[in-house]
């Protein structure tokens, strides 16, 4: 392997694997000799590109950074009565990253990881970083589950009828009324191609209620629901991270 | 290690394109993607729509299959990037290619010269897997780069590529499902850490809003990044050129593809650009004048190896063909050239290069003598050139000017006309694209005057003959074009236009100060009292970008800085530019050029 470690540190004391809300709390409470490898360009994609809509919004958060992150989202009308926008997020933390300087790579590839020392690839080639830990912060099932979210629209700007009939359709609300999500519970070992199958086999059968609704995106990443909510994620980050 | 036909890495808009046309060639394909869906950045990257051009051939055929079934009439350059997400991937797998997603190609293997395959890692497993042929349509080129093709990024002057963009994925109420913001969000070097990182961290901010009440339809950031142009490989044999076609006959040798655009540049530092692509632009005004692009085969035959093809942006044409040639309908047909001829080499045992052209060049579905269209277009009579010099639209006469009208003649079509007339000063624009300085009075008096006059002929970004006046001195190198700067840069610009008046008189100072050894002195003077102020900033106002694409200051110090090395004068721009807050980008390009 050609390893070129002129813009990567020979050295750290952490490597996070995710520059999830998770993963970016490890970092955080890790301090400064800490490096986080993110496969994605987008900090907290586990919540913005997997559409993951969270819940239990109003839990208490220990940490105070926490805290202040679902302040500003509420402030920023964000969040608003239990309800993310989910692009709203990526701005959000990446402030918070740039303020505290967090040293997250994006789009680094992880080849091996072993108890001292990754290797990857980063955009600028291939990489080996020893450490003292490795900390993954990267999503996984847990029940044997996952679950892929797809943003649906009423093209005539109608709403769903209160308790309208809708069995097996797990739908949440967006911030305004024409869109919804709906997540389709999948095996954790379901690969991409056969959870799009899914989805629309599903969507083919779907209730009268959904009938005039259409798909317009479906997530680029599955949802794991390791944390309720991006700021419990954050949170739970920063509480283990110095550990 | 399991074996194929052709190996696919990368599957977006090349990328799906070349495996499903390899599998339906007969080929045994897999494809290898890093990320989890097909067809990249046109479908759920959120840049799904055409650019002027609908698909061809074989491209078309697809959209026409999943269009038609699915009853969305495509009767307009929208593409619903969701279905054709879900369409692209049901075609692969009917089709027999064998996907693998989450998959990162890392390094290829060799034999020789020879690419035998590739290795790559997915969910923490690295494996291997050969093929006959490899495709790399990575975009990034990381094969290419992992194999040793010679590669060559950006422009001449500082080899910076164009802005980029931070994709935010919106819902449109006039389509049916969503698409990118399209605006600039900087520029970045997708090659270098970690100023990739900074950057893209930061570009993260503009998409922040105090009140997201009035942002409801914005919905999800893009999982790629919105890069318009990056390495490009070199080909084997010559690499096609913007010179080929608008100062030679335009043929390109076996055509894989035709791109029927406008040079769709969004880079608004022009001034920095290549000197032809300055005169097209800033000259002569035809931004959007579009023209057929023809892309000869060899442009996906990297130089050096063999058993690897590259089919993306990263095709071997030069960087200014690129403005025009990055369009998804080409990368289309980069993929399907590059899928039959990669299949046909599988079942011959040959070389994808040495597969005859006429094997494959009709499953292209190419255009018939398209550039019939661009040699119409130059064939105007000198009469009538002249009537158009002497008219509002006045572009397509210049530039025919420039390589069939004699500068005697145009020298007497000048003399003829009155001082100030539209003949005269066109006539001036023209006789300076051949580097005929002939009509520099003209241009002076259009500089001195700030002439605000901007002919009619492109479809947007006319230029006001003021500054274009400028520019052609520059061009030419004429001594005068130093006091016109100065008065410029010194006192205050005309507020209509103050960023290309400032833009071009830098500019021209440099081109007099590179011309006239006798007066550098002079030159550097005036160019430190300006870039060695911190202070000063200059905001790019061509086109609507966010404010982090507005400053332009940092780049044009760098080019003063790299004339006042040329020059041998010592100067203090680089610590000027450190201070006044440049970008990651900038600042990484600062030291890559050596200005600090």
């Amino acid at each position: 392997m050609n390893k070129n470690t002129s813009s990567f540190p020979d050295r750290v004391e952490t490597v996070v694997l995710g520059a999830t809300w998770y993963g970016c709390g490890l970092a955080f409470a890790a301090g400064r000799n800490t490096l986080v490898l993110e496969r994605s360009i987008v900090p907290g994609r586990e919540f913005s590109l997997a559409l993951e809509p969270g819940s239990l919004w109003d839990a208490p958060l220990a940490s105070p950074e926490a805290a202040s992150l679902r302040e500003e989202a509420v402030r920023r009308n964000a969040l608003v009565q239990g309800v993310m926008q989910n692009a709203a997020l990526t701005p959000i933390l990446a402030q918070w990253c740039l303020q505290n300087e967090l040293p997250i790579r994006f789009t680094c590839d992880v080849l091996n990881v072993s108890p001292h020392a990754v290797e990857f690839q980063a955009v600028d080639g291939l990489h080996r970083v020893e450490c003292s830990r490795v900390l993954s912060a990267e999503p996984s099932p847990r029940n044997g589950k996952k679950y892929l979210s797809i943003l649906i629209r009423e093209p005539n700007g109608t709403t769903l009828e209160p308790g309208a009939e809708r069995p097996g359709f797990r739908l949440f609300s967006q911030c305004v009324p024409d869109r919804l999500l709906w997540q389709l519970e999948l095996d954790a070992a379901t690969p991409w191609e056969k959870a799009r199958a899914i989805m629309l086999e599903r969507w083919a059968q779907r209730p009268e209620a959904l009938k005039k609704w259409s798909i317009l995106f479906s997530a680029s990443e599955f949802s794991f629901r390791n944390d309720d909510n991006p700021f419990s994620a954050l949170d739970r980050g920063i509480q283990e991270g110095g550990r | 290690m399991k074996h194929y036909d052709v190996i696919v890495a990368g599957f977006g808009t090349a990328g799906t394109i070349a495996a499903i046309a390899a599998a339906r060639e007969g080929a045994s394909v897999l494809v290898l993607e890093r990320g989890h869906y097909a067809g990249g950045v046109h479908t759920g990257g959120g840049v799904a729509s055409y650019y002027i051009q609908r698909p061809i051939g074989f491209m078309k055929e697809l959209d026409d299959l999943i269009h038609g079934k699915k009853e969305h009439a495509l009767d307009s350059l929208y593409v619903p990037g969701e279905l054709n997400k879900q369409e692209l991937e049901r075609i692969a797998l009917e089709t027999g290619v064998e996907l693998r997603y989450g998959a990162a190609v890392y390094d290829v293997l060799r034999e020789g010269d020879r690419i035998t395959g590739v290795r790559f890692v997915q969910e923490g497993t690295q494996e291997e897997a050969s093929a006959h042929t490899v495709i790399d349509a990575t975009a990034d080129a990381i094969l290419c780069q992992r194999a040793g093709v010679p590669m060559e990024s950006g422009r001449e002057t500082d080899r910076t590529s164009m802005p980029f963009t931070n994709i935010m994925l919106k819902c449109y109420n006039d389509i049916s499902d969503l698409a990118a913001m399209n605006f600039d969000a900087g520029r970045i070097d997708q090659y270098r850490e970690p100023e990739y990182s900074k950057t893209q961290m930061q570009t993260h901010l503009v998409h922040q809003h105090e009140d997201w009440s009035q942002f409801r339809d914005v919905i999800v950031p893009g999982d790629l990044v919105g890069v318009r142009e990056g390495l490009r490989i070199i080909p084997k044999g010559k690499p096609f050129t913007l010179d080929d076609v608008l100062d030679g006959s335009g043929d390109a040798e076996e055509p894989i593809g035709f791109v029927w655009s406008n040079l769709d540049t969004h880079a608004n530092d022009m001034p920095l650009e290549d000197e032809l692509i300055q005169d097209w632009m800033i000259g002569a005004s035809m931004w959007g004048i579009q023209l057929w692009f023809p892309v000869p085969r060899n442009a996906i035959h990297p130089r050096g190896v063999r058993g690897l093809l590259a089919a993306g942006r990263h095709l071997g044409v030069g960087h200014n063909l690129n403005y025009a040639q990055r369009m998804n309908p080409l990368m289309g047909m980069l993929g399907a050239a590059a899928g039959y001829s990669a299949a046909i080499a599988a079942r011959k045992g040959v070389d994808a290069d040495a597969v005859p052209y006429a094997d494959f060049v009709e499953k292209l579905g190419l255009p018939e003598d398209p550039l019939a269209y661009n040699r119409k277009l130059w064939s105007i009579p000198e009469d009538e050139i002249r009537a158009k010099l002497d008219s509002d639209e006045p572009g397509i006469a210049m530039w025919t000017a420039r390589r069939k009208v004699p500068a005697a003649t145009l020298k007497s079509w000048y003399d003829e006309a009155e001082p100030g007339s539209r003949l005269r000063r066109h006539t001036a624009m023209a006789l300076a694209l051949k580097g005929d300085a002939s009509g520099c009075g003209e241009l002076r008096a259009m500089v001195r005057e700030r002439d605000e006059y901007a002919p009619k002929h492109s479809r947007k970004y006319n230029h006001s003959r003021g500054y274009v006046a400028l520019y052609f001195l520059g061009k030419l190198a004429d001594p005068g074009c130093v006091e016109l700067a100065a008065d410029l840069l010194k006192k205050n610009a005309p507020a209509s236009h103050p960023y290309e008046y400032a833009s071009n008189a830098i500019a021209a100072v440099i081109k007099a100060g590179d011309r006239h050894a006798e007066m550098r002195q002079a030159c550097a003077e005036l160019l430190r009292s300006v870039l060695e102020d911190p202070a000063w900033r200059l905001r790019s106002r061509l086109k609507g970008t966010v404010d982090t694409m507005k400053r332009m200051d940092a780049l044009f110090r760098c080019a003063g800085a790299l004339a006042l090395r040329r020059w041998g004068i010592p100067n203090r721009i680089g610590e000027a530019l450190i201070a006044s807050g440049p970008d990651p980008f900038e600042e990484d390009l600062a030291h890559k050029l050596g200005c600090i």
